[in-house]
């Protein structure tokens, strides 16, 4: 479910660090999309290993993503030959998502859309920035 | 038709063995158990159930308790479970749980401590050889973990490549055209769990098969050495006023496997075993019911191939109380004639009892995908 964050008159750069919790192979992708329109958005920053964790990182300003819908995709691999414990950790799969920089302040969000389709798991935050 | 004659012919030969001999062997006797509560109690569960948090622990004890004779009691409930799950700490990758360093590329061969699991047990079974055949309360706890797993010089480093090789796939996947519209799709589609499930179906996951398949691969590797103990102990409720200690026991097993082929298939694998057994109700040849201090020391040796494995293991017995001591020597065949379909064979000595010849034969078959391993193994 899409969540909000208030820029509000923030001039500041936005942050966003994200968390994955996963045994699996994860990586992750943050972007922003017009949500009323038809384009795939544009990407502004990845995970650099298999954690798909995301470090502090800028994503834009009031200028680039005010009104816009700020979105995180996190593919998660799970390994192993056993069917049931790639189930229980596909349950077991979980993120967070700290944003900063609007008149918001620092805001977490913990509840990512989640889809499983063995062996992956897709986890999504969707942020509309305000 | 001449395969189902052979079938037949191993079916009818495996039954005639076990007709001879109807030892309950395992093929397993000298390794660390997977589950030494239940082993300690010589039970096979075949519901355990793996409770995801402490609270669905005492709530499937509480819900398997039920009044007997006067004593509430939990009726044949097991369960095991590794604490590590019940914590879920952040910062849980997949890193920490392959024992890999992710600066350094080195393997930790420590990693597997922290995967310890606790199985429990309450059951209603006769475990005191005597001739009363009522049933005792019996609870039984154990802890199985692995100390060291270490595998070759080159794993560490191969699997640390590989999943190098997944990270940078994967980021030209996500950004992948077809990819990123799928994800543009899903994101506008929040909330919509359904329409969801349908979008991501169009994600094309082809760019990291090739790292992911080879990841797999590298994880059905067996490790060079491990060091695995374990421990048990039972508690006998005798009536409702007497609880006595029953069984006590720990582990220890040291296993060293040698590939024998470049795609480490196949193993030579020898290991070594400590098992120190109390038993408060033990009988002995004369029929003698009482305490018996068992250390066995032994070790094991055998050869696994694709589908046969032919291995043989030995144990001495030093026994203190009622038990002699002894020993016990037995070799075990497994040949996988088909998927899921093993004939297994096993013979030799054992310590004690009317039976100390063991001869077993037989056919096993399942939809599982197990396979059946060498005593000392894993």
């Amino acid at each position: 479910m899409a969540q909000n964050y208030t820029i509000g008159a923030s001039t500041a750069q936005i942050t966003l660090e994200l968390n994955v919790n996963t045994i699996g192979l994860a990586a992750s992708r943050v972007f922003y999309l017009d949500v009323a329109g038809t384009g795939a958005g544009k990407a502004v920053a990845h995970s650099v290993d298999a954690t798909g964790d995301i470090a502090t990182a800028p994503v834009g300003n009031f200028s680039t993503l005010k009104g816009m819908r700020l979105a995180t995709f996190t593919k998660i691999s799970l390994i192993g030959a056993d069917a049931d414990a790639r189930q229980t950790e596909a349950n077991n799969c979980t993120a967070e998502c700290t944003i900063d920089g609007g008149d918001g302040g620092i805001k977490t969000y913990t509840n990512p859309d989640k889809t499983y389709l063995d062996p992956n798991v897709f986890l999504s935050f969707s942020i509309d920035m305000q | 038709m001449k395969k189902i004659i052979i079938t037949i012919v191993i079916g009818i030969s495996g039954m005639a063995a076990f007709a001879q001999s109807p030892a309950n062997t395992k093929l397993s006797d000298l390794a660390v158990p997977a589950s030494p509560a239940f082993v300690i109690t010589d039970i096979t569960p075949t519901l355990i159930q793996d409770p995801a948090t402490p609270k669905s622990l005492v709530l499937g004890i509480a819900q398997s308790t039920v009044q007997q004779s006067g004593l509430a009691f939990p009726n044949n409930y097991s369960a095991e479970f590794a604490p590590y799950w019940w914590i879920k700490p952040d910062g849980r990758n997949v890193y920490g749980v392959l024992g890999i360093n992710k600066q350094t590329g080195k393997e930790d061969p420590f990693a597997g401590l922290k995967f310890s699991r606790i199985s429990i047990a309450f059951i209603n079974k006769d475990l005191i050889p005597d001739t009363s055949s009522g049933n005792q309360k019996v609870f039984a706890i154990g802890l199985r973990t692995t100390l060291i797993k270490v595998h070759g010089k080159q794993w560490a480093a191969n699997i640390t490549k590989t999943i190098a090789d997944w990270v940078t796939a994967a980021k030209g996947e996500l950004d992948f055209t077809a990819n990123a519209d799928v994800q543009a799709a899903y994101v506008r589609a929040s909330g919509n769990p359904d329409k969801q499930a349908q979008i991501i179906k169009d994600y094309n996951n082809s760019m990291t098969a090739a790292s992911f398949a080879a990841i797999n691969k590298l994880l059905l590797q067996k490790p060079t050495f491990t060091w695995d103990i374990a421990g048990a102990y039972s508690a006998y409720g005798i009536n409702n006023q007497t609880i006595s200690t029953g069984r006590n026991g720990a582990w220890t097993t040291l296993s060293y496997y040698q590939p024998l082929d470049k795609g480490n298939v196949n193993y030579f694998n020898i290991g070594g075993s400590v098992r120190y057994l109390v038993d408060n109700f033990q009988k002995d040849d004369a029929g003698v019911i009482g305490r018996a201090n068992n250390l066995d020391v032994g070790g094991s040796a055998g050869f696994s191939f694709n589908q046969l494995t032919i291995g043989v293991e030995s144990l001495y017995r030093y026994s203190k109380g009622v038990a002699n001591t002894a020993n016990r020597t037995v070799g075990v065949v497994n040949f996988k004639v088909a998927e899921n379909i093993y004939v297994s064979g096993i013979f030799g000595k054992d310590f004690a009892g009317p039976n100390k010849i063991i001869s077993a034969f037989g056919l096993n078959w399942g939809f599982g995908s197990e396979k059946v391993e060498l005593p000392a193994g894993q």
